[in-house]
């Protein structure tokens, strides 16, 4: 006990454990949720979206199972409940990885990323193959900072699961903000090709012709866009520039408006783009 | 003439006095002889009747001087008469007899046709058979009864005496036709003698009726005076020719008549027969005696003389037959002191020889003479049972019999009698030797397990009784206490380890092996009451046990207590089970392992059920009440409940109870403890609980955690003071992580960090303090060949391109201007800096650094391109255009060079960045030098959670 003494117990031991009465049929174990990688998925309107992969575009989120259910809880702010959730369905979920994944995603979402990374661990100690704890790991180190352990991670999530669109956009997304353009720019026509319609894999595309110098390139994927995007600021900007530098100055001041519009504080890129335009 | 000699010596006997008359006869018969000499003399020796004359007057003169020396000769004290020479006292006799001798030879030489020639030669006979030469005697006695006249009395007498000679060779049937033919013709003093003998050589050619008749004739005859009186002879033998003739009615009617008890002769016969070897006869005789008698005396005799007589003739049976009838006698007390003297002797006797002849192996060869032999002398000993009063000795020698037939059961039994006896009798040594040979044939290997379940205890206990305190005794008393073990008589061997506890206090172990064999017998019965009996005995210092036993005992009466509950659980019924174990813990009388066993288990349990709070609770009581060595053999299963914790998403009950794994196994070696270490202070990182992780570090150290470890854990407590820009903390953490082993040069990161931090407040000591440690770590890592993490080698890269940036600020800030010569000068000073910045360059490629090696080629590139295009650009101020245009001419080969140079190196690091993937700000304006747009807004997507694997 002497050396128990040394160290700062935490004991829980003043808390009134309450005994509850249990049977027999307690103890029965219950029936294992196995994951199968067939059924992984969201239901959704455009098979090639993201949606099957990210709960933010799947619908019919009343249709949810309960680990969907988790995932949105948590996708909404929600991460207490979307916790909560998660201990209700251990005993049948603690096989799967996509239920580790869940609450790490929860976990993520409340910026405790050594939680969220023990958790996609557990994940991918179930199934060294499941991508999207790989790919959600990847998420936490860019969070962290840590991009370069990021990218090996999107590297490997897409590497399980060629098809998947996720791990392969935020790649895409990571290469080009460091310069990557090239490597960025094939990730990114690649997801255009299986999800056309897709706006953030458009505005990627638009934004690597941009940055490698063909504004053609990007003011063409940039108007494939619903306008509603265009008030977006880091869109509408470059979005403007582009038309700018192709000498189409009425469209560009008309997109700045939009982005002006909806962004009450003036920033220093709206300023410097406007003053781009207005000198062509 | 002869006849009437001996007529007239005769009546000169009965007249004077025995010497006078043998003088005045010697004299009459000297005178006799002169005068007879001097007839003979007179006819020149041709007289045969006067020859025969000489020679019987000396044989009578021989024979009366060997009567006075006889008598002399027996006056001599014996010690002296073997000294002195017997031919010299007999030397008158001998010399009349030779000369008797002389005179009848010469008759019988030169007259052999002589009528009395027969006379002649029973003198030479006589005399030779008194001069011991009976081989001359006899042959003269057959001459002289061939060679007489028949019907004369020299004819007869010789005839008799060649009888006489016979029947003491044995030869009867010679010696009967003479005496039969003698006797039927003379009729003297010696006719009772001689038939006498006759009737004993009919006896031995077993011609008993004419034996029997003669001894009747005999006897008639001696009561008369005129013969030898031969009657006590006859009543002496008649007996055993009525025996031998089966004709005892006879010889009872005989001696009846006679007035004689007939047993009592045919005893006083065979006693007298029985040296001579007799056996048959005698026993008879004996056997007749027994039967014929009703006289209790007599009877008696008669089987003490049978037993004497087996006992010679080594007749066992018989001899034991007869012992056991003595035996009932002594038992009536009809034997007196003396009889009963000689029957136990006999008894004894038999028993002790038949005894030595068994242990000896006399008979060993024959399993059922062996067996015999042994019945005889266990007999003759119970026999002496019955005549003695001290009988231990007795017990214990037919004891040894049966263990040298080896009959062990039977021995043992006898043993133990004997010990029974001998201590009755105060017999120490009997008393010793009779248990331990007991103990000896108990431990035979041919005694049979039924003889064995027999006697073990009764030998044991009997051993004990004596010697209980000893060394053997102590072996004696663990013998006993393992058959009523293995009989289960449990009350027996309680009673027994109480008393082995006082005789051998000091035995502790001893005690304990011995309560532990109970107890584990309770516990097969579960008898919890006895056991809880016990456990106060030993608490109440009944039985001495050490410390480790009474530990020992502790968990067998904990695997008791815990029994009902783990049975429960091995058929399943994990809710009983679990109300089971509630139970033991609540259980005033459960001992702290069963407390701690208990605890564990509903740790368990509760587990199973997914119940946090209680897998909590019990643990945390288990590992508290557990002992180290219980928690070492146990802690994989509290690690799986702690991690069962974690993944219920309890960070702090998680990280306590694997506190409490490392705080119980703290001074024990177990690779448990290292696990629960790091999974501790990782949980408590994941928590945000960065003190409690510091405080587990801290202690950790006293619990010989590995140096490694140690440093790793506390390179990721550094981590979360980077993350929380905690400068103090991380400050701290990183000077002790510098000295560590494997993690000095991540050390680098973190000092990278706090430079930035002191750069920001521009306190210029520090930075160049952390320089140089980071200098020096990275050249150390490198020294051992250590790996140095990225991000380290891209903070020494960024250090090493702040040189590289002055430079070339430098480079960029001193223009190129003139006159001529100073334009020179400063070109060349520029192109020396230029080649100082590829230097540079070419360190920080050596830090291997992508994001170090982009940026120190970006600057390198700007600088040769800057340098390039100011060269290109100048133009010569105050000159003539001729002077202008030859001047760019000549510049043209000093900047294109050098504009082809930063071409080359743009290639270069552009296939670094892309063959490497690296990430760097840099990157952009390397691959796309050309693109320069406005401005670009940096996409505020955030990247994708992925939380299905998707439908492709």
């Amino acid at each position: 006990m002497r050396v128990l003494a040394l160290f700062l117990l935490v004991s829980c031991a003043s808390k009134k454990v309450i005994e509850r009465k249990y049977t027999e049929a307690d103890f029965k174990a219950p029936q294992l949720v196995k994951f199968s990688k067939s059924n992984d998925y969201y239901l959704t309107t455009n098979p090639s979206s993201f949606g099957d992969e990210a709960i933010d575009e799947a619908s019919d989120k009343e249709k949810l199972d309960p680990l969907g259910q988790i995932f949105y809880l948590c996708h909404q702010g929600k991460l207490d409940e979307g916790l909560s959730r998660s201990m209700t369905h251990f005993a049948v979920y603690q096989k799967h990885p996509g239920y580790w994944n869940a609450v790490g995603s929860c976990y993520l979402g409340k910026r405790q990323y050594r939680k969220a990374i023990l958790y996609f661990n557990k994940a991918i100690e179930i199934n060294k193959d499941y991508a999207p704890a790989i790919n959600n790991l990847g998420v936490t180190y860019e969070r962290k900072g840590l991009e370069q352990k990021s990218i090996v991670a999107y590297t490997s999530a897409y590497k399980k699961n060629r098809f998947s669109q996720v791990p392969r956009f935020n790649l895409a997304l990571i290469l080009l903000k460091h310069g990557l353009v090239d490597k960025s720019l094939d990730h990114f026509r690649g997801l255009v090709r299986s999800d056309p319609q897709n706006p953030e894999v458009n505005i990627g595309v638009a934004n690597a012709y941009f940055l490698s110098g063909n504004e053609k390139g990007a003011v063409e994927y940039f108007s494939r866009l619903p306008e509603s995007y265009h008030k977006r600021a880091d869109v509408g900007i470059n979005y403007a520039l582009g038309l700018a530098s192709l000498g189409r100055k009425q469209v560009a001041r008309e997109v700045i408006g939009r982005v002006e519009a909806h962004n009450n504080k003036q920033s220093d890129m709206l300023n410097k783009a406007k003053s781009y335009i207005a000198g062509r | 003439m002869l006849k009437k000699f001996f007529i007239i010596s005769l009546i000169l006997v009965s007249a004077i006095s025995f010497a006078d008359r043998r003088g005045s006869i010697l004299s009459l018969i000297d005178e006799e002889i002169d005068e007879t000499t001097r007839l003979i003399k007179e006819v020149g020796n041709r007289d045969p009747d006067l020859l025969l004359r000489i020679a019987e007057l000396h044989l009578e003169k021989a024979r009366l001087y060997q009567e006075a020396e006889n008598e002399r000769y027996l006056a001599i004290p014996s010690s002296q008469r073997r000294k002195v020479s017997r031919k010299k006292y007999f030397a008158q006799s001998r010399k009349e007899f030779s000369s008797s001798n002389k005179y009848a030879y010469t008759l019988a030489q030169k007259y052999s046709r002589y009528s009395n020639v027969g006379d002649a030669y029973y003198i030479l006979a006589y005399n030779y058979r008194e001069l011991g030469s009976y081989q001359k005697s006899e042959k003269y006695f057959r001459l002289a009864s061939r060679k007489a006249r028949k019907g004369t009395k020299v004819y007869y007498k010789s005839k008799l005496a060649l009888a006489d000679s016979y029947y003491n060779k044995r030869k009867y049937s010679r010696a009967i036709p003479l005496y039969e033919d003698a006797l039927s013709h003379l009729d003297e003093t010696w006719w009772t003698k001689d038939s006498f003998n006759l009737a004993w050589c009919y006896y031995r050619v077993k011609k008993y009726p004419l034996a029997i008749n003669k001894m009747k004739q005999v006897y008639q005859k001696s009561k008369n005076e005129k013969y030898v009186d031969m009657r006590d002879y006859v009543t002496r033998d008649i007996g055993l020719f009525f025996v031998n003739s089966g004709n005892t009615s006879e010889g009872v009617s005989f001696y009846r008549s006679l007035g004689i008890d007939y047993s009592s002769k045919l005893i006083t016969i065979a006693s007298s027969i029985i040296d001579e070897g007799k056996f048959t006869q005698a026993e008879k005789l004996l056997k007749a005696a027994y039967k014929e008698t009703n006289d209790q005396q007599l009877k008696k005799e008669a089987m003490l003389l049978q037993l004497d007589l087996y006992e010679k003739f080594n007749k066992q049976a018989k001899h034991l037959k007869i012992s056991k009838k003595l035996v009932e006698y002594e038992k009536n007390k009809l034997l007196n002191a003396t009889e009963k003297k000689t029957l136990d002797y006999q008894v004894a006797k038999q028993a002790a020889q038949i005894q030595k002849s068994i242990v000896s192996g006399v008979y060993q060869k024959s399993r059922k003479i062996t067996v015999q032999k042994r019945n005889y002398a266990i007999a003759y000993f119970s026999l002496l049972l019955q005549l003695r009063e001290q009988k231990a000795e007795t017990y214990f020698f037919q004891g040894e019999t049966s263990y040298a037939t080896k009959d062990y059961g039977d021995s043992i039994n006898y043993y133990l009698k004997a010990h029974q006896q001998a201590k009755k009798e105060n017999n120490q040594k009997i008393y010793r030797q009779s248990i331990d040979s007991a103990l000896s044939a108990l431990g035979q290997r041919r005694l049979g397990r039924s003889y064995k379940e027999k006697y073990y205890e009764p030998i044991y206990l009997a051993y004990l009784e004596s010697d209980s305190r000893s060394k053997r005794g102590k072996i004696i008393y663990q013998k006993l206490y393992k058959v009523y073990l293995e009989r289960k008589q449990l009350d027996k061997a309680e009673a027994l380890i109480r008393r082995y506890k006082e005789d051998h206090p000091e035995d502790i172990k001893g005690q304990e092996a011995m309560l532990a064999g109970v107890m584990d017998i309770y516990r097969e019965r579960k008898d919890y009451e006895k056991i809880n009996y016990f456990l106060d005995q030993i608490n109440q210092g009944v039985f001495n046990i050490t410390p480790k036993y009474r530990n020992a005992l502790k968990t067998v009466v904990t695997k008791i207590q815990i029994e009902s509950a783990q049975l429960a659980l091995d058929k399943g019924k994990k809710a009983s089970a679990l109300y089971s174990y509630l139970g033991i813990y609540k259980h005033e009388r459960s001992t702290p392992k069963a407390k701690a066993n208990a605890a564990y288990n509903l740790s368990a349990l509760y587990f199973d059920l997914g119940d946090v709070e209680q897998t909590y609770h019990w643990a945390k009581i288990a590992i508290d009440e557990m002992t180290t060595k219980d928690m070492k053999s146990l802690s994989d299963s509290v690690l799986t409940i702690a991690n069962f914790l974690f993944l219920k998403q309890d960070f702090i009950k998680a990280a306590d109870l694997n506190i409490r794994v490392v705080a119980k196994l703290c001074r024990i070696g177990s690779s448990s403890k290292e696990t629960a270490f790091k999974n501790g202070t990782f949980l408590f990182l994941a928590q945000g609980e960065l003190d409690k992780a510091l405080s587990l570090i801290e202690d950790a150290g006293k619990c010989s955690i590995s140096p490694v470890l140690l440093d790793e854990t506390r390179l990721e407590l550094a981590k979360e003071y980077l993350e929380r820009k905690d400068w103090e903390q991380l400050e701290r953490e990183a000077l002790t992580l510098e000295k560590s082993v494997r993690y000095s040069a991540h050390t680098i990161i973190f000092y990278d960090q706090i430079i930035k931090n002191y750069e920001r407040i521009n306190d210029r000591e520090y930075v160049s303090k952390y320089r140089s440690k980071i200098f020096n770590l990275y050249q150390k890592a490198n020294l051992r060949k250590q790996e140095i993490p990225v991000d380290a080698l891209d903070a020494v890269a960024r250090l090493l391109t702040q040189g590289m940036k002055e430079k070339a600020k430098e480079l960029d800030l001193e223009k190129l201007s003139f006159p001529e010569e100073s334009y020179n000068k400063l070109l060349k000073r520029k192109l020396a800096l230029l080649d100082l910045i590829t230097s540079d360059m070419n360190e920080i490629k050596k830090t291997g650094s992508g994001r170090g090696i982009v940026s120190a080629y970006q600057i390198l590139i700007q600088s040769y391109e800057g340098l390039a295009n100011e060269i290109k650009g100048f133009v010569p101020p105050g000159k003539s255009p001729e002077y202008r245009k030859s001047f760019s001419k000549a510049m043209q080969s000093v900047y294109r060079p050098i504009f082809q140079s930063a071409s080359t190196l743009r290639n270069e690091v552009k296939k670094l960045i892309y063959d490497n993937e690296i990430i760097s700000l840099e990157s952009y304006s390397i691959i796309f030098p050309d693109v320069k747009p406005a401005a670009f807004y940096q996409p505020e997507v955030l990247p994708k959670m992925m939380d299905k694997w998707g439908r492709r």
